[in-house]
């Protein structure tokens, strides 16, 4: 039953025109998501995996096919589902305060003290309650990630769609990053639906990985992680899963040579 | 703190930039000592000082400063509130930008200048048409670079705005604006400058007080010392009023330089 899924895609396909010839972006995409679920979707870069997240952020239409958030077609950005981009997009001119307070409904008419009570709430689950009052190129990369992190929570959304969050920062802040989303998903319970091109994070952190081919986008395989948490990079199943993966994408020869360290 | 101040001015090198003009005025001194300048034509510094000291003393050079900077004041007011309205509609409307293009690109060539003994024969010699002139020469520059600047805003911003469900008035006030002030500051320094030229262009041509209207008069009585000074003194108010506006910028744009 799609009701009882949070998100359900049902044989969608999406097109771009270009100069009157078709390019087809994603081909008949099948998906269900549960509530609470943590879904990494892995694929070449320019293999339509962002379309389709921005399709179910609402923030781009589609050829045909139905996306529906507990059975309602998505038709737009909605309150249901917060998004973080791949860069932060906090606003330069305000504050850490202010970029979080962004997040809020405008139609909620809440008092300063709600406010700031809510925002400190926000900025406290990602470890950033003391940078209030900073503007964001005081912060570092990976501390204005989670600023927007923050952003998009604060309106309490039943789903979290990230988008290469963590593509443009360091190793060593990509790994604290993906820490704290799994210590976040762990406190707060949300569906997340994460696209990333980098195999360890989508087995790190998903329920479920969505192995997507190069385009048109479709869904070569899904695969259940049945790895307790907090997950070990080093174990034996981690390793022989992102063999698994990389074996999608790569041929054998290309996996030796790069992988034995 | 004194102390301080010296040091980092020395450091920041800044101080380079008065070795010209002074070394220009010391050299200009001596060759007119040395009468190699001919003082009918291009008195000495030191004259210049003089009748410019006594302008001040007789308090006619107060009065000359503050008629051109009420003018200017009205009349960048009007032209940057003009040019701020008139460049978001256009920034945000390629229907507007199409609407006005033939009409702005045909008046936009026209000299500053030009405007002058046009808006005489319309409003007569009084303060309306040298306002006019200051308004349409602050005008351009500000709308230009505001309707860029919107124009320009990053999608990716508006894009955050459309995911927050805003509506579209906190969408252009508090995303699209202050994306885009940087440009629109670009606009209002530059047009300051050009204020300042059209204040003393109308002066020149037709007034009876203020600091084109003292260098014109003083020409005609033949006193090129007083004259000399009001050119003076119109550069370096021009000067100044562009220091002014830096520091405006430079707070209110904080965010775009702290790192």
């Amino acid at each position: 039953m799609a009701e009882n899924n949070i998100i359900s895609i049902k044989n969608l396909n999406k097109y771009f025109v270009q100069d009157e010839s078709e390019l087809q972006v994603l081909n008949n995409i099948n998906l269900d998501i549960r509530q609470g679920e943590f879904i990494s979707i892995v694929g070449a870069s320019g293999c339509g995996k962002s379309t389709l997240l921005r399709i179910i952020g609402g923030l781009e239409n589609y050829s045909d096919g139905q996306v529906l958030n507990k059975g309602n077609p998505i038709k737009g950005p909605s309150k249901n589902i917060g998004m973080a981009f791949q860069e932060s997009r906090l606003f330069p001119w305000l504050t850490i305060f202010e970029n979080v307070a962004f997040g809020i409904s405008e139609g909620k008419k809440l008092s300063k003290e709600e406010k700031s009570e809510l925002v400190h709430k926000y900025l406290k689950l990602v470890g950033l309650e003391e940078f209030v009052n900073a503007y964001p190129n005081q912060l570092s990369g990976g501390m204005q990630q989670r600023v927007s992190i923050a952003r998009a929570l604060i309106e309490n959304p039943d789903v979290l769609l990230l988008d290469e969050p963590f593509g443009a920062l360091d190793a060593m802040t990509r790994v604290n990053m993906q820490n704290e989303i799994s210590r976040i998903w762990q406190h707060e319970r949300k569906t997340m639906i994460l696209v990333t091109h980098d195999i360890d994070e989508a087995i790190y952190l998903g329920d479920k990985i969505l192995v997507f081919s190069n385009r048109p986008g479709q869904i070569l395989e899904v695969i259940d992680v049945n790895l307790p948490r907090p997950r070990r990079r080093n174990s034996g199943y981690f390793e022989r899963l992102r063999k698994y993966i990389y074996g999608k994408f790569f041929t054998e020869e290309e996996i030796k040579e790069e992988y034995n360290i | 703190m004194i102390k301080k101040k010296i040091r980092s001015f020395v450091r920041s090198k800044s101080w380079l930039g008065i070795i010209l003009p002074v070394g220009l005025i010391l050299i200009w001194q001596l060759a007119s000592n040395l009468e190699l300048i001919n003082a009918s034509l291009l008195p000495s510094p030191a004259r210049i000082w003089r009748s410019l000291v006594k302008q001040a003393e007789s308090g006619k050079l107060a009065v000359n400063i503050l008629v051109s900077l009420r003018r200017v004041l009205v009349g960048y007011a009007l032209g940057a509130s003009l040019g701020i309205v008139i460049g978001i509609i256009t920034g945000l409307s390629k229907t507007a930008t199409k609407i006005v293009s033939v009409l702005f690109e045909l008046i936009r060539p026209i000299p500053i200048i030009a405007w002058v003994p046009v808006l005489i024969l319309w409003t007569g010699i009084g303060e309306t048409s040298k306002i006019i002139v200051i308004m349409i020469g602050t005008f351009w520059t500000v709308y230009l670079n505001t309707s860029d600047g919107i124009r320009n805003v990053d999608r990716k911003y508006v894009e955050v705005s459309k995911i927050f469900l805003k509506s579209k008035k906190i969408e252009i006030t508090k995303v699209m604006f202050p994306a885009a002030l940087p440009g629109i500051f670009t606009g209002l320094r530059v047009g300051v400058g050009s204020a300042w030229i059209s204040v003393i262009g109308a002066e020149l041509i037709a007034a009876s007080a203020g600091l084109g209207f003292m260098i014109s008069y003083y020409r005609e009585m033949a006193q090129p010392s007083t004259m000399f000074a009001g050119v003076l003194v119109v550069g370096v108010i021009g000067f100044l009023i562009n220091v002014i506006l830096r520091r405006v910028e430079k707070r209110v744009l904080k965010w775009n330089t702290v790192k």
